[in-house]
């Protein structure tokens, strides 16, 4: 299930820089869930491509109110990819949780491979993010909270991987 | 532009180079000093150059190809493709932009099997004709020498445009002002009846503060990611523009994709931007104009879509007006008015007439307060509801409240009798109350008028926050006999932190006691209600209105016992 994707040591222009972002789902919410899988699939394989040749790693969340992203790569590529990803109607408030430079990857092996996927009737995670009402269970407040909830499914997924 | 040419070089095509070694190539090979001045007279030639590849990519353009194009001299991002390049000359038609397109195809697909040269000419209209040639010049790259016409008697554009950056915005590499101004000014002479220009004048929002923030080159390059932005929410029939500073154009040729457009680039810029590793907000508002016609030119359609913006930004930014021709016209009655009212002193327009007090119980004459009039002499008299709070907001109210006090000063020195004359102090002479104490010494000292028969009214919510020289400067008039009245008491919660003379209640307080007098009186003996310009419904007719100078000289003369032996009262 993993690609093995090898991540250039040093990049080519830049410092290491990590981007958090969340946004609201303005266009998918409409679709019926397997439109909305498609959807979700196309972004997934347009992103991936550009990440690949663009040097950047991360992961996306996606929730039923919104996307959760860690972008990392060189500063100005990051910079650029969000820009590009900012014009994209599909979503709407698209709010920086946190942009800093970081001595490591957290998705060395993940040009935008891994997506999660929060089924509709599971508590929202993102929802406090974006402004909903708060749900009791897992919630993200801050950039390092989707950090740590990403990277804890990253893990089960790998687990699951190795079973 | 790098990973462009990595990317073509990997394909293994004959000729990648990258576009800084097409310039030499293309001179003489004689010593680097000689391939300089080459590339000097190729980029100041008064004829189009421009070098494509094999995907019809521009790889090169002199100066003059740019002004054409409105492409700048270098891209941040990749090389700039033929076709939309060719989207931003003025009246070319889709079908005349596919002839062009298809034309360098079939040379470039001929290879260097083909003739030499070829011609190929367009009528663009009446009297402006586009030739291009184009010539292959090895390692598969064409050559095409673009004329646009105008060339032959344009001796002077070129000399202009030999300058440099005549067309472009260096900063962001969009259109500047004037290369968007002609391009405007094309497309709405040369376009048929049919077509709808619209115009949409953008401003950031809060640019400023981001500027003033992270300094200017982290805003310069805000600037830029602005332009890109724009740039791809735009078509490539569309023009992109910077007409300075925080302000960027947009043209599209129709009326309909306009608000949605608007609303994309709107949404769009109040996302985030990533500038060199910090997070910048800001945000948009827009000016929308559509062209109606022969009627109004280029620069009256520019002007309309900045009126607009102007209404966008008043109502809260972050959004968009169309332009309001109704709206438009009421701006201009109001920008007349305040013109008319900065000269109102000057002119003589500004009179005064006085709102006599008396005490409600005693019913005793206590004196009269002043109140500004306006005879405009085309507006005719502007009600002090229009023209007070215009001058408060202009600022002008300062020399219209000095000239009431230096006024009313005048005129009560000849009443018959000495009663107390009232003027209103604003908000913004207390801002210099310095000024305010010079200004009340000089109209008691050129007038004669006693202090104690002068009294100023401040609104109750102009003490609010003001500091404690302003409390000393009322205190010293105080007690130089000057009485000081609280105006308007009960419309802001300010404590009273000074020992009024009196205090009058907002009319909004006397309304619910009606025409009890007795309660008027209990909620405080001596008070003058104070309706402002509409006098209290009171049960004394000479009452009810203000009564001009000359009026209130005879009206007080009935009071005077023995008119002839008594003089005016100092």
């Amino acid at each position: 299930m993993r690609a093995a994707y090898k991540m250039k040591k040093t990049t080519m222009s830049g410092t290491l820089y990590r981007l958090i972002y969340c946004s609201r789902n303005v266009i998918l919410q409409a679709l019926p869930d397997t439109a909305m899988e498609d959807a979700i699939s196309a972004i997934v394989a347009s992103a991936r491509s550009a990440n690949k040749a663009n040097n950047i790693t991360g992961a996306l969340l996606f929730t039923g109110s919104g996307f959760a992203q860690v972008l990392e790569g060189p500063r100005e590529v990051v910079e650029r990819t969000f820009d590009r990803i900012c014009a994209d109607p599909r979503h709407a408030d698209v709010t920086v949780l946190s942009f800093t430079p970081t001595e490591r990857r957290c998705f060395p092996d993940w040009p935008m491979g891994f997506t999660a996927q929060i089924a509709a009737d599971t508590d929202d995670p993102l929802a406090p993010l974006l402004g909903a009402a708060a749900s009791p269970g897992p919630r993200a407040t801050t950039g390092s909270d989707v950090l740590r909830l990403l990277e804890k499914l990253v893990h089960r997924q790998d687990e699951w991987a190795a079973a | 532009m790098r990973e462009v040419w990595a990317k073509s070089a990997s394909d293994g095509r004959a000729g990648s180079v990258p576009p800084s070694r097409v310039k030499p190539r293309l001179s003489a090979p004689s010593g680097k000093s000689a391939n300089r001045m080459a590339s000097a007279a190729l980029a100041r030639l008064p004829l189009g150059v421009a070098v494509i590849d094999a995907d019809a990519r521009l790889v090169y353009w002199n100066e003059q190809a740019a002004g054409l194009f409105g492409v700048p001299p270098l891209m941040a991002t990749g090389l700039p493709a033929l076709p939309a390049i060719l989207a931003a000359i003025p009246r070319l038609t889709p079908q005349q932009r596919d002839r062009i397109v298809t034309f360098c195809a079939t040379h470039i697909e001929a290879g260097d099997r083909t003739e030499p040269e070829s011609f190929l000419r367009l009528s663009l209209a009446r009297d402006h004709r586009l030739a291009i040639q184009i010539r292959g010049i090895g390692n598969r790259r064409w050559m095409l020498v673009i004329d646009d016409g105008s060339n032959a008697a344009a001796t002077g554009r070129t000399v202009a445009t030999a300058g440099g950056d005549a067309w472009v915005d260096p900063l962001t590499g969009l259109s500047n002002r004037r290369h968007f101004n002609r391009i405007l000014a094309d497309r709405l002479a040369g376009d048929g009846p049919d077509a709808r220009h619209t115009v949409l004048v953008i401003d950031l929002d809060r640019f400023t503060s981001v500027n003033d923030t992270f300094g200017r080159p982290i805003g310069d390059a805000l600037l830029c990611l602005v332009a890109e932005r724009l740039r791809r929410e735009v078509r490539d029939d569309d023009l992109v523009g910077r007409l300075g500073g925080d302000e960027f154009v947009v043209l599209i040729r129709s009326g309909d994709r306009a608000e949605p457009l608007a609303a994309r680039v709107v949404a769009n810029l109040a996302h985030p931007f990533l500038v060199e590793g910090h997070i910048a907000h800001i945000g948009a508002s827009i000016g929308i104009a559509e062209y109606t016609g022969p009627d109004i030119t280029a620069d009256e359609l520019m002007r309309c879509a900045e009126l607009a913006l102007y209404d966008a930004k008043t109502v809260g930014r972050g959004t968009w007006r169309f332009f309001d021709s109704a709206r438009a016209a009421r701006a201009q009655g109001r920008r007349d008015m305040e013109t008319g009212l900065r000269k109102a002193v000057a002119m003589g327009e500004l009179s005064l007439v006085f709102q006599l007090q008396l005490n409600i119980r005693t019913q005793a004459l206590t004196g009269a307060e002043a109140l500004l009039r306006w005879h405009h002499p085309t507006f005719g008299d502007v009600s002090p509801d229009i023209f007070i709070p215009l001058a408060e907001e202009t600022g002008c109210i300062v020399e219209l409240r000095e000239w009431a006090l230096r006024t009313a000063c005048q005129e009560a020195t000849a009443w018959p009798l000495p009663l107390s004359v009232a003027v209103k102090v604003s908000a913004r002479q207390l801002d210099n109350s310095d000024r305010l104490a010079a200004t009340v010494q000089a109209a008691l000292q050129a007038s004669g008028l006693a202090p104690g028969r002068l009294e100023l009214e401040i609104v109750d919510s102009a003490m609010l926050s003001k500091e404690t020289h302003v409390l000393d400067t009322l205190h010293r008039l105080h007690e130089a006999g000057v009485h000081i009245t609280m105006d308007n008491f009960g419309t802001s919660a300010a404590p009273a932190s000074f020992p009024f003379d009196r205090i009058k209640l907002d009319r909004s307080f006397v309304a619910d006691l009606g025409d009890d007098v007795d309660a008027v009186a209990a909620a405080r003996a001596g008070i003058a209600p104070d309706g402002g310009d509409h006098a209290p419904q009171g049960q004394d007719p000479w009452l009810t209105a203000p009564i001009g100078a000359a009026e209130i000289n005879a009206f007080l003369r009935r009071f005077v016992p023995a008119p002839d032996n008594i003089p005016p009262p100092r």
